[in-house]
């Protein structure tokens, strides 16, 4: 397994490399530069040419482009993503701030997808063709249907403008200096319900379609009707003997969510004014800002790669009949 | 004002109920009212979009530059210069020199006079090739006395009436190539109306009314910077936890018609215009043709442009040039009349000879590509397509990201047919000698020579004046929409007035809360 894992990680070097070279090509071969938007923001008033020129020279936007990029590559083997146009700062503090709420979110968004997924999709697949599966069923594509952004902005209009009861967005009240540890802890769940709720309902609705039918195909095989002939409860087949086994791809899937806990979740932090990995990757976007978009890019780049590969070392920790050794000799 | 608190009431929906409980305890208070008079503290909550997490951006128009520090003169009401930082002020004749007398009541926030040093210090701490801030080029600050300095520039120069001031005496000491990580501009010391009070990371600021301000103590007690973001600004209006806004005008039909708010307007324009238009290229035969430009800009109904854009009624549709003060007083705008732009285009002898719609001369349609930028330039665009279509004019939309970027890569190197996008490269670059959109007009250029040389706002204004029959007869550019900054408030903020003094932030010291 080790020998395996090694190699993958190898192997996931130029991967990784060949994503945020072709990232890096395209965001400076796009037209217009940094410097623009930097004038844009000086609202176009005149701005002193030599200022613009020193500023280029101190981005080394003055280089080549291949020699920006080797520039880049060797400042990020060193854990250097550089200094942000727009905020002036260097981009491994602007990321250092945005990881700890992306986190906040993302994680208990993927606790709520496990537990309203899974639970559900057992309910459904036990309960095969009834009311209540068929009523968890259109009601769980129907979510998985919506739109995130279009769902967050209804239940803004209606749990934070009409009715009053969720903060529209920020992550704690006014007051929060002022509450004590409990009340901080309750004030940041309160900011988190519904951007939580967006971002892990859409994935509940999907894990519990993919427990169902991975129950359901469990539920037919013959170790199954072994455990019932030999007298089992019910309950007990399905969960111990069941759910055990169903759960193994969808546990590879959560392996898979490495990326998304990190990178954030663009369009809901933006909607809500969360201010993670995702608002800052798109306000990066927006003003050009090449070294946080390489810095997020190349996050996301070797999240993913990370990802796959915990998905296949959880795969087999798992599934014992899984195995990346080489296969003994007869 | 309401204090963001517990939810109301509790849902029976036991998921909603559990995040909902998860509230603070409600110490939230109604919508204060008063009046300046009666001294029930006042708050006000502006919610600042996308801001960087710096508490005051030295180099951006971030609201804590304007609340917590001063320039030296203002906009008043009518648009004419009145005191701030500085007294009295004086050009020279060339208005390439001011001589600016400082209010001595002036302090800063830890009570120490504000001293011309503190401005020389400014200009020169800001020109470092450190700070990397360009708008003090060919600027140089002569001090006279501790309270009067002589302000010179380059070329003349209008009174600078935009940037804030540091003090000297905190910041002197500071390593210059630290300015972007100085504590300073998280814990400022200004001079403006305004103080810090406390920063929650990544959600507000607070400022409180500083109490022996020099120009009076402001009638809004408090002011909180809340951060958000421009996508969930309405909400936290309507939800009221705002009560100031920046409002982009898609969402004006959100709020338009919602008693309990005011939508103001701040004019950008600078001399000459700003805004978007439809920049012909004069060095394309077909544009070059004024009667061509005439009956394109009759066959846009730009009154209804300016409203399907959500744009203030009372904003003026022109065919010319203006200064800010001239703004009520511009020359009437060609009308939106179809039938005119068709005649016109047949006299040019451009007739639809094969039916398909568009019209064509010697065997050429008249078709055209349009650059624009994404964001408000392409909504633009299409309207002006769809009315052009209708008198037989072929316009093909190019949208490219952002407007510098047709500025710089297309429209400043000659390599467009028009373009419709929001950049102001300023009244003589545009139609000067050396006019972009190659404008040849010997007398616009002579005035606009002229022009260049004073800051005198009578002659400008008279120079401009003359400037009208020029533009009106040419029409060497499609003026369609002027450029304005809108904001929504709650309407009992009192005090505030378009174009002029529609920017709340700008201005927090001279509005009150008033009663309903």
């Amino acid at each position: 397994m080790l020998k395996y894992i090694v190699k993958r990680l190898l192997l996931s070097v130029p991967l990784v490399l060949g994503i945020v070279t072709a990232t890096f090509f395209i965001a400076r071969l796009a037209p217009g530069d940094p410097m623009d938007m930097y004038l844009e923001r000086q609202r176009q008033r005149h701005v002193d040419p030599e200022v613009i020129e020193l500023l280029r020279k101190r981005y080394g936007l003055d280089q080549p482009i291949h020699v920006q990029y080797v520039t880049w590559v060797k400042n990020v083997a060193k854990g250097d993503f550089g200094e942000s146009f727009r905020h002036r700062r260097p981009v491994r503090d602007l990321v250092a701030e945005a990881v700890p709420y992306t986190l906040q979110l993302t994680i208990l968004a993927l606790l709520l997808d496990a537990l309203f997924g899974i639970a559900l999709g057992i309910i459904s697949a036990v309960k095969q063709y009834s009311k209540l599966d068929k009523t968890l069923t259109v009601g769980s594509l129907i979510v998985y249907a919506i739109p995130g952004f279009w769902l967050a902005l209804m239940l803004i209009m209606l749990f934070s403008v009409n009715l009053g009861w969720f903060p529209t967005s920020q992550t704690r009240s006014m007051n929060y200096e002022d509450l004590n540890m409990i009340g901080k802890f309750l004030d940041r769940m309160w900011h988190l319900a519904l951007p939580v709720f967006v971002l892990g309902i859409a994935g509940a609705a999907a894990t519990a379609r993919y427990m169902r039918s991975r129950l359901l195909e469990v539920l037919n095989e013959e170790y199954i009707v072994a455990a019932r002939a030999r007298g089992f409860r019910e309950r007990t087949v399905i969960i111990k003997h069941a759910l055990r086994n169903a759960l193994i791809p969808i546990v590879t899937i959560y392996g898979m969510s490495l990326p998304f806990l990190l990178g954030g979740a663009t369009i809901i932090e933006t909607i809500f004014a969360w201010p993670g990995m995702g608002r800052l990757t798109v306000s990066a976007v927006s003003g050009r800002d090449y070294p946080i978009i390489m810095a997020t890019t190349t996050i996301a780049a070797v999240l993913t790669v990370l990802g796959n590969l915990l998905a296949d070392v959880t795969y087999a920790a798992v599934d014992p009949r899984v195995s990346y050794d080489a296969p003994r000799k007869r | 004002m309401r204090l963001r608190g517990l939810p109301r009431s509790v849902s029976a929906f036991a998921t909603v109920a559990l995040f909902a409980a998860c509230g603070p305890p409600d110490d939230s208070a109604d919508r204060q009212a008063a009046s300046p008079g009666a001294r029930e503290p006042v708050t006000v909550t502006v919610l600042v979009p996308d801001a960087d997490e710096l508490v005051m951006s030295p180099v951006s128009d971030t609201p804590h530059k304007f609340l917590m520090f001063q320039p030296l003169v203002a906009r008043a009401a009518d648009g004419t210069l009145e005191a701030r930082l500085a007294r009295r002020w004086e050009p020279t004749a060339d208005y390439t020199s001011w001589t600016i007398h400082l209010d001595r009541n002036a302090r800063w926030h830890d009570g120490v006079p504000v001293t011309s040093g503190d401005i020389k210090f400014t200009v020169e701490l800001m020109s470092l090739p450190s700070v990397g801030y360009g708008q003090y080029y060919g600027v140089e600050i002569e001090v006279l006395d501790d309270s009067t300095f002589v302000w010179h520039a380059n070329k003349n120069t209008p009174l600078d009436d935009y940037h804030s001031f540091f003090p000297r005496h905190v910041l002197s000491e500071l390593d210059p190539d630290e300015f972007y990580e100085w504590e300073f501009w998280t814990h400022p010391v200004g001079n403006g109306p305004y103080r810090y009070v406390r920063h929650l990371e990544k959600t507000l600021t607070e400022l409180e009314a500083v109490p022996d301000y020099f120009r009076g103590r402001p009638a809004i007690d408090r002011v909180i910077l809340m951060y958000g973001s421009g996508a969930g600004a309405v909400p936290e209006l309507l939800a009221g936890n705002a009560d100031v806004i920046p409002l982009n005008p898609i969402d004006v039909p959100k709020v338009e018609n919602d008693p309990r708010f005011q939508i103001t307007y701040k004019s950008a324009f600078w001399s000459g215009w700003s805004g978007y238009g439809i920049m012909w290229n004069h060095r394309r035969p077909v544009f070059s043709d004024p009667s061509f430009r005439r009956a394109a800009t009759m066959a846009i109904d730009r009154p209804a442009l300016h409203s399907l854009l959500h744009l203030p009624d009372e904003l003026p549709v022109f065919d010319v040039v203006f200064t800010e003060r001239q703004m009520s007083d511009v020359p009437a705008h060609l009308p939106y009349d179809p039938d005119a732009a068709r005649r016109l285009l047949e006299e040019a002898g451009w007739v639809d000879t094969d039916g398909n719609g568009v019209r064509d001369r010697d065997g050429e349609e008249l078709a055209f590509t349009a650059i624009t930028d994404a964001g408000r330039g392409d909504r633009v665009a299409v309207i002006v397509q769809a009315h052009l279509r209708a008198v037989g004019i072929r316009m093909e939309i190019q949208t490219l990201p952002g407007p510098m970027i047709v500025w710089q890569t297309r429209v400043k190197p000659g390599d467009f047919e028009a373009a419709i996008f929001w950049w102001n490269p300023g009244v003589y670059g545009s139609f000067g000698p050396e006019s972009f959109l190659g404008y040849r007009n010997e007398d616009v250029h002579e005035l606009l020579g002229v022009l260049e040389t004073t800051q005198n706002p009578a002659v400008v204004d008279s120079l401009y004046r003359e400037l009208w029959p020029h533009f009106q007869a040419d029409i060497p550019a499609t003026f369609l929409v002027p450029r304005v900054a809108l904001f929504v408030s709650d309407r009992r903020l009192r005090g505030l007035s378009s174009p002029h003094r529609g920017d709340p932030v700008w201005y927090m010291e001279d509005l009150w809360w008033g009663d309903g």
